[in-house]
């Protein structure tokens, strides 16, 4: 782990007879509370895509990555919408949508919580032909961005990579 | 003489420091309320327009302060509601034609949106209710003091003097004028506290500093304390003189605490927008129906606004506004 020695070095280092070893200990306990990193969600309002997809996606990814774990409770469908400036609606569908997927347990008056989801059955070749298509509209989209296919590849295998 | 005009300016104070501070304590992204791109507020162009805004107010400011200087003792209060409502007219006017020359520099507003999945600052916020709900008992160890000294109070007793010191405001020992004053303490805690609690569950996680929330837990303190003080003077145990000196001592200290928590909190407000350009009247009323927040950050200036659009901003309304009145009632009920 890094750590900004240079950054707060200079302006504790005038005081004298200052216990340094100790503020550095503390700062350091203090610093491994902070990294961990709060995951954020983030939508785009002008997107073609539906704000409750969106919302969809950006959980399942946060899930995917181990950036959420099983038993974190997830914000209240308010808290999130009022956050988001959404209705509670969008939310609500999404938060239902990821139940349905197995990902997230849903109980009345209940903040929705992370479940331990079991890996579902490998998919057909029905699936996979879906999958491999979509992959293909979102390549031919990022080559249309102008990303060169070695940068594509390797945003592919870092994203795979990170999935463990 | 002196002591009373320099009590006049310092009551006029506040609305001077609005009106001069106001364009420094927006948010980093904002200058005169429009979305400008980054290190603008820091270049030639937005200090020329600050410099020509103070300029063109600056005047009105003087004339003011010299009309309350030499206005007549007896025609202060018209003469302070008058100059007040005329500054803060031109100010506005002002404040309008600078903005009109910032907006070519505008930038479109980002329609991104981002929210945190962890919440963890519950506790805080628990602690900060418990602080401004403490002040009660000390109302209710004083209600307890009058009834035990009951006798002691006089039949009539002098609640108000005029400026020069003579008594204009008499109350007699009943409920309400020995308790009354409690009450009234007791109803404006519990009203901040509610304030507290809105804005808190009714508006995004803004990064608001934390010295912003000692304001409410200071003025439940200070209320609680000048209230506790008056409610026990006819028992002649602090002199008008102390409850006067508090009250300065408490306005400086509340001024500092205002003054550090908008420059605190127009430094670390978050740089992304969270509202439609829209949903904006002038960037100043917010009107957004599809948006469940009650409050939202303001454009102009520091802190939060109502949302216009949703129905519960004017339950809010209809609450606060209840509230002040049943809070006025009672005190002319106690002081009648």
């Amino acid at each position: 782990m890094h750590w900004p020695v240079r950054s707060i070095r200079k302006p504790f280092h005038r005081i004298a007879r200052f216990d340094r070893s100790r503020l550095k200990c503390t700062l350091y306990a203090y610093r491994i509370q902070m990294s961990r990193i709060t995951p954020t969600l983030r939508i785009d309002l002008n997107s073609t895509v539906a704000v409750y997809k969106q919302i969809v996606d950006s959980l399942r990814t946060t899930l995917v990555d181990g950036e959420l774990s099983p038993g974190d409770a997830l914000p209240s469908v308010r808290r999130l919408a009022m956050d988001l400036g959404i209705t509670f609606n969008t939310v609500a569908i999404a938060y239902r949508q990821l139940a349905e997927e197995g990902w997230i347990d849903l109980q009345q008056g209940k903040r929705a919580v992370v479940i331990d989801r079991r890996t579902p059955h490998p998919s057909g070749p029905a699936e996979v032909h879906q999958f491999r298509q979509r992959l293909r509209e979102l390549i031919a989209r990022m080559r249309a961005d102008g990303m060169s296919t070695k940068v594509i590849a390797g945003e592919l295998r870092n994203a795979t990579a990170r999935l463990g | 003489m002196m002591l009373i005009r320099l009590f006049i300016l310092l009551a006029f104070a506040p609305t001077v420091a609005v009106i001069h501070l106001l364009p420094f304590v927006s948010r980093p992204d904002r200058f005169f309320g429009v979305a400008v791109p980054s290190g603008f507020r820091s270049g030639h162009e937005a200090k020329r327009l600050l410099a020509r805004y103070e300029l063109r107010a600056l005047p009105w400011t003087i004339a003011a302060l010299l009309c309350l200087s030499i206005a007549p003792l007896r025609t202060v209060p018209v003469f302070v509601a008058g100059a007040v409502a005329i500054l803060l007219i031109a100010a506005t006017l002002i404040f309008a034609k600078v903005r009109n020359r910032v907006v070519p520099f505008a930038v479109p507003s980002s329609s991104l949106r981002t929210a945190g999945l962890f919440s963890d600052k519950e506790l805080l916020f628990v602690v900060q209710l418990a602080m401004q709900l403490i002040p009660l008992a000390l109302l209710a160890g004083c209600a307890i003091y009058l009834k035990l000294n009951w006798n002691g109070i006089p039949a009539r007793f002098v609640i108000h003097s005029d400026f020069d010191g003579t008594p204009n405001g008499w109350s007699s020992r009943t409920f309400l004028g020995v308790f009354g004053p409690l009450l009234i303490g007791a109803a404006i805690v519990l009203l901040i506290t509610g304030i507290s609690v809105a804005t808190k569950l009714g508006s995004r996680k803004t990064s608001i500093p934390a010295v912003a929330k000692i304001i409410p837990v200071a003025v439940s303190w200070i209320i609680s304390i000048v209230v506790s003080a008056a409610a026990i003077s006819p028992l002649r145990m602090v002199s008008p003189t102390t409850i006067l000196t508090f009250d300065l001592a408490s306005f400086l200290i509340l001024l500092v605490l205002i003054w550090i928590s908008l420059r605190l909190g127009s430094r670390a407000a978050s740089s992304a927008e969270t509202t439609a350009d829209a949903n904006w009247r002038g960037d100043i009323l917010y009107n957004n129906p599809e948006d469940p927040a009650l409050f939202v950050e303001k454009r102009i200036g520091a802190g939060l606004t109502l949302n216009f659009g949703n129905r519960g901003s004017w339950i809010f309304l209809a609450v606060l506004a209840l509230s002040v009145a049943g809070i006025v009632i009672l005190a002319f009920a106690a002081t009648r």
